[in-house]
């Protein structure tokens, strides 16, 4: 293959770091008063290379990178969620003064990352493309450097961050000193006779160190205090855009490298999506912050997403798509419902007691928290439950319906704070009332999202559905 | 037929010969000195003379202070920089056989690498002042 | 001689006295010409500023630097009571050892060098990278304030030229094809109109042999680039809390690099042990003696600036390293790799 041919494969990567070395300049002479131009033209870039992606499909550069189905979904949802991340963010930094140019290209840069992580088919292009998207987000964490807590954040995700990775790049070298080879394929047939001690090692820092990125138990630990100390935004952008890609990473290594040796990885899946759901929603009840509880609910739901893989057929691969992208509108809606969350100095609050009574002082937005909220939980009339039932069906239709009722019991555990967050908006009594909404953006933002995961949301059954599975059988 | 090692590491071995003479050499300079000194008596220590140098009176700050935050800035430079450099050594030694794609992609490197050069600079990170 | 040594007394042994004997002609003859070199640096800056320089100690002063160094061998060494004493003397064996240790791939002649690696030129820069911790260490190890600061200029001074080293040693490469050092001498050959010896006379390479020579200079800390040692702003520098022969041996560490250096100025850019025109009557004269000849050449140039160029201020060295050197060897690497891919590799 013609290296123009393999370049136009990678057209939407081409578009976003073209664009965005060309934002950087940009950003470097126009300075900070550019901001806002240069975070339309990402939008913009995002956009393009969102449509870019229709006309990709095959592998490039001899087997490194792959554009097919399943890409191009999980790109879809990366670049609508990267998008989402970068409109929200100049008004949250301008209130405190704290606007840069950078940001908007510091998720481009990521978004780069993380396009080169779903499409990797070699175990070097994968560890590329997640250090891209890893080294932009410490940098995206600790980017109010003058609040402590946000550079508190920045350089603990930074220092367990290099850990993972060095984990994993670990398990990536003795991969390849006892297959002889960093791509899939070649490790997938390496495996196929066999798997010896030494892969087997290599299989479990691998897992290890996706783990970690997908902030499933027990490599969750930086979650909650990373969520808490980065500005709103940029943890809106932590728990929807990097978590698609990185799931979507586990998922393409754990079927097209890992394929031979799915009984040896799935146990391992298996006690991660149990682990992460129990704790996940044991540990949210205690929960007094409002983003530490969506990060203890984003290892939940990381949780459930992972059952779907622990199925290890197409439809449990599908049924982990499709959760993915639910689940980003779920938790991009939470936290525009959490940037809302102003008092009437216009400071950000981010106790849940704050939220008392938000039903008599701002009954829209207390609508659209509720909705979410149950939507999260998982409850039947909501979209939220859809994806859900989908996850279980595929543990069901392998025979593994032990683990689809523990599933299933687990879920009822964290509907708990869920439901909990829903109450105090509702009976308690009112707290005081926080600042109006400013934005209309953020609003219709806020009402997209809330009309997507509601019932209406079953209209987009066949849609979703139909995409998720091309993804699917794109890997088998 | 054997085929001819891509590295003769026979030729390393006087390198590690030599680091062990000069070591040797080194330490001695060090070593015998102060053995010379306690035998010709020359060495008479007191706490004055030990102290830290300082212009006539006692050192009053921590010597282990805080230093500029440009030099961390350099230090980083440095790396992603030195790195760009060992890229490039490979790079240059095979530029004959990897033809006009491994020269294009190479100077694409150099550019994406020019903008982050300019980058830094139009920032400040090389002010020194 | 190795043969001649493994006939006598077996083959592992006699290669091994045999090395030993070579390693020594190049360690013990290096020491004896940085001493020369510290009294020739001293006579040609007391000449520029009309002075006499060393004048008492043997005919013509010319034995001062032995002298010298045998007044410090039996002072005392002293040392500081809040020093780390470990490291603090670690530090001037660590500069001394790779000072040495640099000259094991130089090229002295045709087949003139102890270890023929084909990766010479990396070799030389990772050893001269590590001489900066002898440096660092120091600064730290000393526990005082002016050999801290000393130490954070050296090694921010030391990095910043290394960059600018490292494009110029790409352009080398690029020409010659090779790390090796005795095939870059080799590449040199009638390399300018068939018949002139030397990279460095080539108008394309020229720039770089001025930048590499600048940076050589930068990268030992020689005026006008000496900000670590200061005097009047940081006493001595990092060996202010040195003493004695331990002094000595930053001070021998130093000339060993500027030679090397000097060397490698000559062997990458103008012709190593080569003559400077490939005509065969010039080769009868022993390639040693034209390394000589450039080598001492340099090291007038280097005493030559000493005297003559006033110390920088650090921000100009910044700026000269980061915004001159970089982006022009930058753009030299480009522009070099280009005209060989259209004129060599036919593109």
């Amino acid at each position: 293959m013609s290296m123009i041919a393999s370049l136009a494969l990678t057209l939407p990567e081409l578009i976003l770091s073209t664009g965005a070395l060309l934002l950087l300049l940009v950003a470097a002479w126009g300075g900070d008063g550019s901001s806002r131009l240069i975070s339309w033209a990402s939008v913009a870039l995002l956009a393009i290379a969102g449509l870019s992606l229709g006309c990709a499909n095959g592998v490039a550069f001899d087997g490194l990178y792959k554009a097919d189905a399943f890409s191009n979904f999980a790109k879809a949802l990366v670049y609508a969620a990267a998008a989402v991340s970068i409109l929200i963010a100049p008004r949250f930094f301008e209130a405190r003064g704290a606007m840069r140019a950078e940001y908007p290209i510091l998720i481009l840069l990521s978004s780069v990352g993380m396009g080169m992580m779903v499409s990797a088919t070699d175990l070097l292009t994968l560890y590329v493309g997640l250090e891209l998207q890893s080294l932009a987000a410490y940098v995206l964490a600790s980017f109010m450097r003058r609040d402590s807590r946000s550079a508190e954040a920045g350089l603990k995700y930074f220092v367990l961050g290099a850990l993972a990775s060095g984990i994993l790049l670990y398990g990536i070298s003795l991969l390849y000193g006892f297959t002889g080879t960093t791509q899939f394929g070649g490790v997938a047939t390496a495996l196929g006779d066999g798997i010896s001690h030494g892969e087997l090692f290599g299989l479990v820092f691998v897992m290890a160190g996706l783990a970690f990125k997908i902030s499933a138990v027990p490599f969750h630990m930086w979650t909650p205090d990373v969520y808490e100390g980065a500005p709103t935004p940029v943890t809106a952008f932590f728990a929807s855009a990097p978590k698609v890609a990185a799931m979507a990473l586990l998922v393409r290594i754990a079927v097209d490298a890992m394929g031979p040796a799915t009984s040896s990885w799935q146990q391992i899946v298996i006690f991660a999506a149990l682990a992460s759901t129990i704790l996940g929603g044991v540990a949210a009840i205690g929960q007094v912050n409002i983003k530490r509880l969506l990060a203890y609910s984003s290892i939940n739901n990381v949780g459930f997403a992972l059952f779907g893989l622990a199925a290890g057929t197409p439809d449990g691969v599908a049924a982990t798509m499709s959760y993915m992208a639910v689940y980003i509108v779920m938790t991009l809606g939470s936290f525009l419902c959490v940037l809302q969350m102003r008092n009437a100095a216009g400071d950000a609050v981010e106790d849940i007691a704050s939220l008392s009574g938000l039903s008599r002082t701002r009954p829209g937005l207390a609508a659209a928290f509720a909705i979410f909220m149950f939507s999260l939980a998982g409850i039947p009339p909501l979209f939220g439950f859809w994806p859900k039932f989908l996850v279980f069906d595929a543990l069901v239709a392998i025979g593994l319906w032990p683990l689809a009722m523990i599933g299933i019991a687990t879920s009822v555990i964290g509907a708990f704070y869920y439901l909990k967050i829903v109450k105090t908006m509702y009976f308690d009594e009112p707290a005081p009332a926080y600042a109006p909404s400013a934005s209309r953006m953020e609003n219709g933002l806020i009402a997209l999202s809330a009309v997507a995961v509601s019932p209406l949301g079953y209209l987009a059954i066949p849609l979703l559905g139909a995409l998720s599975m091309a993804a699917a059988r794109a890997l088998f | 037929m054997r085929e001819k090692p891509l590295v003769d590491l026979s030729q390393y071995l006087p390198i590690l010969l030599f680091l062990g003479v000069a070591l040797a050499i080194s330490g001695a300079f060090v070593v015998l000195p102060m053995i010379v000194n306690r035998l010709t008596g020359t060495a008479k220590p007191n706490p004055d003379k030990l102290a830290e140098y300082e212009c006539g009176f006692p050192a009053f700050e921590d010597s282990r202070a805080q230093f500029d935050v440009r030099f961390y800035l350099v230090a980083i430079l440095f790396i992603v920089f030195d790195l760009e450099a060992a890229f490039l050594y490979p790079w240059a030694v095979s530029l004959g056989g990897i033809g006009l794609t491994g020269w294009a992609s190479m100077m694409l490197f150099l550019v994406e690498l020019g903008i982050g050069f300019a980058y830094a600079w139009k920032k400040g990170a090389l002010d020194w002042e | 001689m190795t043969e001649w040594f493994q006939s006598l007394i077996g083959h592992g042994l006699g290669w091994f006295v045999a090395t030993l004997i070579l390693i020594l002609m190049i360690s013990l003859p290096l020491m004896l010409a940085v001493a020369m070199v510290i009294y020739g640096d001293r006579k040609i800056w007391a000449a520029m500023a009309l002075r006499r320089g060393p004048n008492v100690v043997g005919p013509f002063g010319v034995l001062q630097s032995f002298a010298d160094g045998l007044k410090v061998f039996l002072q005392e060494v002293i040392i500081p009571s809040a020093a780390n004493k470990g490291l603090f003397l670690i530090a001037p064996i660590i500069t001394f050892t790779v000072a040495q240790l640099a000259w094991a791939v130089i090229p002295f002649g045709k087949h003139m060098v102890l270890a023929n690696i084909n990766v010479g030129l990396l070799y030389i820069l990772a050893i001269s990278s590590i001489g900066v911790y002898g440096i660092i260490i120091a600064g730290w190890a000393s526990n005082s304030k002016y050999p801290f600061y000393s130490a954070m200029r050296a090694a921010a001074q030391m990095v910043s030229y290394e960059v600018s080293i490292g494009f110029v040693l790409v352009t080398v490469v690029l020409w010659s094809g090779t790390f090796n050092l005795s095939g870059i001498v080799e590449a040199q050959r009638a390399h300018v109109f068939g018949i002139i010896n030397g990279f460095g006379f080539n108008p394309l390479l020229f720039p770089m042999a001025v930048v590499f020579l600048i940076s050589a200079m930068a990268e030992t800390g020689r005026a006008p680039f000496d900000l670590t040692e200061a005097e009047s702003e940081l006493v001595a520098g990092y060996q202010t809390e040195y003493s004695s022969m331990v002094f000595a041996l930053y001070w021998l560490g130093e000339y060993a690099n500027v030679l090397l250096m000097c060397a490698l100025n000559a062997v990458l850019f103008w012709g190593g042990w080569l003559p400077p025109i490939d005509w065969a009557p010039l080769y009868h004269i022993p390639g040693i003696v034209w390394l000589f000849i450039k080598v001492l050449a340099f090291f007038f140039v280097f005493s030559w600036v000493k005297a003559t160029v006033p110390r920088y201020r650090y921000d100009q060295l910044m700026r000269l390293g980061w915004k001159i050197f970089l982006p022009l060897s930058l753009f030299w690497v480009f522009l070099v790799s280009g005209y060989l891919m259209i004129t060599r590799y036919g593109v």
